[in-house]
């Protein structure tokens, strides 16, 4: 029963800007012991509008993002399970030669809470969050979002 | 063994869970509170006298081509006609500039150069109750209809120059056909200047949602000019309407819009300007494709304005280099219009 090495799991993740575009990738999650028996929980998520509205889009500039986020688990493991957390990122897009902005390059931060459902204790998901992005990249003016996903373990994590 | 680490779980999540609640809540209120920091929660403010909003100034005045040459001779038939469309709560005084510059340049006989037809928005110009009872297909109609008129009279030189949400709208008209006439050549160009697809105030891709709590958004005018020619209270209805067609001519961005045959696109972006996001230039120019001989160019002006061509009534805030950037925009719009 014991896990020692902590849960790692990974999944993908699609998040909709409110009145925006998709930026749809992958999340690596972290959580320090069985899921159950632990509130915390760490993600790092690659996203970007390539896997999103600009695949196969053609007026759609492409962004990515890398964020880091802390989430907190209010009922670890059970099938509803309400959660909370902050996001701090990366974000770079793409201006195809153009001079567009100061920098291409932003920091961004977010603030986000929403529902997971461990279908089974060792799964991460799926999941469902609203959130805002108190600081945003040039090129993305919608702040408000959802982001759905689901998180298989990986293999060295199933015991 | 599960049964009690089950129990203690339990236990645990109970005990941690009121303040759980009270956090999610909390969050929920900094995510309200922080959506409300571009709006002022009041009513609308009207001064009558002074502000276009009221009944009593009123912007009627007609620079329509169709009405200044209702029976066109084949030599005025001959010359190119820019149909000029402004911007959400503004008039056709946003592009007083351009004929202005026309007039100055071309001083011995303006109309040789080119007519220039300037449309008022519906919906515009007129009074706040119906600035916020119109819809943005109102607000593009007098562009088609203009269009429609022209064709109708004979002209065969078109180009059509938006600002703002007017490039928005004419690009609207140019995803859905509506310049496709039967019978007649399509557009010879499309100007945008400072269109707006993906805005710099955040707080608009909200206002579907938060609308009807912050009811009215005020932009105070910086000159008495400026409030006697645009509207000072944007109602929530009329932002939701402009939400709505910025948010349609994405989409038709994103599915690619072809061009009539031959029509020359040329889009112009202020890389600082404090409204629409530059972005909004790279879209347009990777969503429109070209057809026949025409072709799509994207220039990036150096500027810290929003339509960077409009200097009347804010003449004091423009730089040497601005209006040189305005002159630029001026003779190459002319240059094209007038063509080969």
């Amino acid at each position: 029963m014991a896990n020692a090495g902590g849960l790692w799991q990974v999944g993908p993740r699609f998040q909709k800007e409110h009145n925006g575009y998709w930026f749809n990738g992958l999340r690596l999650s972290y959580a320090p012991g069985i899921i159950e028996q632990h509130n915390l929980a760490a993600t790092l998520d690659y996203a970007s509008s390539r896997w999103g509205s600009a695949w196969g889009g053609e007026g759609v500039s492409f962004q990515d993002m890398v964020e880091l986020a802390g989430t907190w688990h209010f009922r670890p493991g059970r099938w509803v399970d309400p959660r909370a957390g902050l996001s701090l990122g990366y974000y770079y897009v793409d201006t195809e030669g153009f001079q567009l902005y100061e920098s291409n390059h932003a920091l961004t931060f977010s603030l986000f809470a929403g529902l997971a459902s461990h279908l089974h204790p060792r799964f991460g998901g799926p999941y469902l969050d609203m959130g805002y992005y108190l600081l945003l990249g040039p090129g993305v003016s919608f702040p408000l979002y959802f982001s759905l996903g689901w998180q298989v373990p990986l293999p060295w994590s199933v015991l | 063994m599960k049964s009690a680490l089950n129990k203690s779980v339990l236990n645990g999540s109970i005990a941690s869970g009121s303040p759980a609640w009270v956090l999610a809540l909390g969050l929920a209120a900094v995510f309200c509170l922080s959506l409300f920091s571009n709006c002022e929660l009041t009513e609308a403010d009207i001064e009558p006298t002074t502000m276009l909003d009221g009944d009593i100034i009123f912007d009627s005045s007609s620079y329509l081509v169709s009405d200044s040459f209702p029976n066109p001779s084949d030599s005025i038939l001959n010359l190119p006609v820019i149909i000029a469309a402004h911007g959400f709560s503004a008039t056709t005084f946003e592009w007083l500039d351009f004929e202005e510059f026309r007039d100055s340049v071309h001083s011995a006989n303006p109309d040789s150069a080119f007519l220039l037809s300037r449309v008022l928005l519906g919906g515009h110009g007129i009074s706040y109750k119906a600035f916020k009872e119109s819809t943005w297909r109102e607000w593009q109609a007098p562009i088609l209809e203009e269009y429609r008129k022209l064709r109708d009279l004979g002209f065969t030189r078109i180009s059509l120059a938006g600002a703002s949400t007017g490039g928005t709208l004419i690009a609207e008209a140019l995803a859905s056909g509506k310049l496709e006439l039967e019978g007649h050549s399509p557009p010879d160009n499309i100007f945008m200047v400072d269109a707006i697809v993906i805005p710099m105030a955040r707080a608009l891709s909200l206002i579907d949602w938060v609308g009807p709590i912050v009811g009215n958004s005020i932009s105070e005018a910086d000159s008495e000019e400026e409030a006697a020619h645009w509207y000072t209270n944007r109602p929530q209805e009329a932002l939701n309407e402009l939400l709505e067609v910025i948010t349609r001519v994405r989409g038709q961005l994103e599915d690619g819009i072809t061009l009539p045959e031959g029509t020359q696109l040329t889009i112009y972006k202020s890389d600082k300007d404090p409204v629409v996001d530059p972005i909004s230039g790279l879209l347009m120019y990777k969503g429109f494709k070209s057809s026949g001989d025409g072709d799509v160019s994207l220039e990036i002006i150096r500027s810290k304005l929003h339509v960077y061509t409009r200097s009347a009534g804010r003449e004091e805030k423009f730089s040497s280099g601005d209006f040189d950037n305005q002159k630029d925009t001026f003779a190459d719009m002319r240059d094209k219009a007038i063509g080969p």
